[in-house]
């Protein structure tokens, strides 16, 4: 609904202003993550702390705090040696999982703007924005609007847009935050970046650098023709990628087709309304990302994380897929209010699953609630508050003993096609009841009346339930009709086994 | 000339009288005649909540709600049984005629049989929902009643005579007895019914 409504706002303002930029170039936003390998590990920025991998050289620096760069401890270096520099220095060794979920999630947040979508590991994600300019109001307002969003994030990051992608990335990478349209003025904006942003081999910088070329102006400036000649065609090629002279193919990640997020909460907490509170956030965001991809889901898993205990793990499915975060959390509430908690809860994991792309123009059929959508929305509240078992269908089985002639199914099962026996009471108790007394047809009868019978069921030699019955129909003083059977083999005993209701 | 006033006016809504139903819900037959004439909705009575006691379980009640079921189940409309006191058997229902595939079954504690109840009979696919609360306030009784008005389905409540709780917000208030093989049924309510009555039904 608020993406109709941009869409009104920018064709007016398309029709004023015009667009300025030429229909058939491209724009690749790229957004570079500087400190993600301390930011993945949660250090916060007042800490001395260095996230080290292994070279080698030995355990070494990879991305060093602000406080810890400001004593002079930086990327490279040895951990003895920055050790050596502050003693109390918080040394952490790098998870490049932790990464990858990171920069993942920013593939997420991506996907909302446009589907071209790549992840450039380590620390950079572009992506292509051109075609959704109508809908985000133009060009300045996309930027301030990715802008505004990645501050949202708590991230440090950069973000940069050109018509290439080489160039967004180099420019996000070396921290220039730039908005440029025109590829004219390409060469003029990175000509002061380093020649290291090219991502060159290590020995060819090696050899740029003994030559005196530190940056890209300088690259320039040298005949084009002894530069590939003296310095391989690599180079040629990534400045020509740049400019947007020559194709710069990138490759496109499919759209994720499932969702995997997890919180902290502040404080182990046992409440319901505590935890329910984190997941509220976990299911917006879940939501946000299917309604980003027009796609309902069926599957929602919420791990209840504890400490030093396996994760209890609950499953919030729904019958029918679905995107609705209010009806997921009712749902969730059930499941905690049921459950014992086994130990307090310190954070949530929450992934979903069973997405299904939905048609726009049926996109009515989810929000409002029709009869199926109805029944099937009360039965996973039942099941969430009651438990699935507790939820069943009457079914029939072909067998003559009648205790096994029928089961419990889940809910809306198709039925099999079973002929069914006449007088059968539409009452059965769990266990027959034994009776005790003897019953006396007609005259004197002492508890009850037979009134039809007997009906011999002697089966199930095949199994441990061998039995042999005789069964009536009786009526008892009360005026109810009972379904009683003389169990021939444990001394003509009488039981109670139904009632006709 | 009386009759043609009183038309006119009727005609216009001008007068309410008490033996008409107001047009909410209309009924689904009992499949007993004798019954259909003495309700004023013509059969059970739809999106209302009826209360019925019996004295002990097993008496008839559920033969003499068996003939609507089929009716409902027919037109692929759910029938849900909440927290019985006896297992529904399944080949008595078949026979019975019902579709199996429609009836659903709930299990639940005396606390749960209220709240289900209300959630199943707001949604509309529900032909009829039965429960047997083992206690229900006057408050659940009315919400009941809501949720049946929502939904449009049939709810019955069934009660078992010595229990002390009563459903008085219900449209339809009947009690049960044994009459030498057939079943006397005392109409204690009925929305847009004029006074008590008794019918005899053959079952």
């Amino acid at each position: 609904m608020q993406h109709a409504a941009q869409h009104a706002v920018s064709l007016d303002r398309g029709t004023a202003s015009g667009v300025a930029r030429a229909p058939s170039s491209l724009l690749w936003a790229a957004v570079d993550l500087p400190s993600l390998a301390l930011e993945a590990l949660h250090i916060g920025v007042n800490e001395y702390a260095v996230v080290t991998e292994p070279s080698r050289r030995g355990e070494i620096v990879h991305q060093a705090s602000e406080n810890a760069r400001s004593v002079g401890i930086k990327p490279g270096m040895n951990v003895n040696a920055a050790l050596a520099i502050w003693a109390s220095l918080q040394v952490c060794p790098r998870d490049p999982d932790a990464e990858h979920r990171h920069l993942h999630e920013f593939h997420h947040w991506a996907g909302r703007f446009t589907p071209t979508v790549s992840t450039e590991p380590p620390t950079t994600l572009l992506f292509e924005v051109a075609a959704s300019l109508k809908l985000f109001d133009g060009i300045e307002a996309l930027y301030d609007r990715l802008r505004r969003e990645l501050d949202q994030t708590g991230h440090r990051c950069y973000l940069a847009l050109t018509p290439t992608p080489g160039a967004s990335s180099m420019l996000a990478a070396a921290g220039r935050e730039t908005l440029i349209t025109d590829r004219a003025d390409l060469r003029m904006s990175m000509q002061a970046l380093p020649i290291h942003s090219l991502g060159l081999a290590g020995e060819t910088l090696r050899r740029l650098r003994a030559a005196g070329v530190s940056s890209l102006e300088e690259l320039w400036r040298l005949p084009r023709h002894d530069l590939a000649r003296r310095f391989g065609p690599d180079v040629v090629r990534k400045l020509d990628q740049a400019l947007g002279m020559r194709p710069d193919p990138r490759r496109i990640d499919a759209i994720p087709d499932c969702f995997e997020r997890h919180c902290e909460l502040e404080a182990e907490t046992v409440e319901a309304c505590f935890i329910l509170q984190a997941a509220r956030f976990l299911l917006k965001q879940f939501s946000d990302f299917l309604t980003a991809r027009s796609a309902v889901a069926s599957d929602v898993r919420v791990w209840l994380k504890h400490a030093g205990k396996p994760a209890t793990r609950i499953d919030v499915g729904t019958r029918l897929p679905m995107r609705d975060a209010a009806q997921w959390e009712r749902l969730l509430r059930e499941h905690i209010q049921r459950r014992e908690l086994r130990a307090p809860v310190r954070g949530i994991r929450l992934s979903g699953s069973g997405l299904r792309s939905v048609n726009p123009a049926s996109g009515d059929l989810f929000e409002t609630p029709d009869a199926v959508g109805d029944w099937a929305r009360a039965l996973d509240e039942l099941e969430a508050r009651l438990g699935k078992k507790n939820l069943w269908t009457p079914s029939v089985l072909a067998d003559h003993r009648p205790e096994h002639a029928w089961k419990r199914s889940p809910p809306a099962v198709d039925q099999a096609d079973v002929s069914c026996p006449p007088h059968r009471p539409l009452w059965l108790l769990d266990e027959p009841r034994r009776l005790n007394c003897q019953a006396d047809d007609g005259s004197g009868s002492v508890s009850f009346n037979i009134i039809d019978g007997p009906e011999r069921i002697e089966s199930g030699w095949w199994d441990d339930n061998e039995y042999c019955r005789d069964y009536y129909t009786a009526v008892c003083p009360q005026g109810r009709r009972l379904w009683v059977f003389q169990d021939l083999k444990k001394r003509s005993e009488w039981y109670l086994h139904g009632l006709f209701g | 000339m009386k009759s043609d006033l009183r038309g006119r006016l009727s005609k216009h809504h001008l007068v309410w009288q008490g033996n008409t139903v107001d047009g909410k819900g209309n009924g689904v037959s009992t499949g007993f005649a004798e019954l259909d004439q003495a309700l004023p909705t013509r059969g059970w009575p739809e999106a209302a909540l009826t209360e019925i006691a019996v004295p002990y379980w097993g008496l008839g009640e559920l033969r003499l709600l068996l003939p609507a079921m089929v009716h409902l189940n027919r037109q692929k409309r759910r029938i849900v049984w909440i927290a019985p006191p006896y297992l529904p058997y399944a080949p008595a229902l078949a026979r019975a005629g019902l579709d199996l595939q429609y009836v659903m079954v709930v299990d639940t504690q005396s606390g749960n049989v209220s709240w289900a109840m209300e959630r199943l009979s707001s949604t509309r696919s529900c032909g009829m929902v039965l429960a047997w609360p083992t206690r229900l306030s006057e408050v659940e009784a009315r919400r009941l009643q809501l949720a049946a008005e929502i939904g449009g389905g049939i709810g019955v409540v069934l009660r078992a005579e010595d229990t002390r709780w009563r459903a008085p917000s219900a449209a339809l208030r009947l009690k049960i007895e044994s009459l030498d093989g057939e079943i006397a049924i005392n109409i204690l309510k009925a929305r847009g019914g004029s006074h008590r009555t008794r019918v005899a039904v053959p079952l």
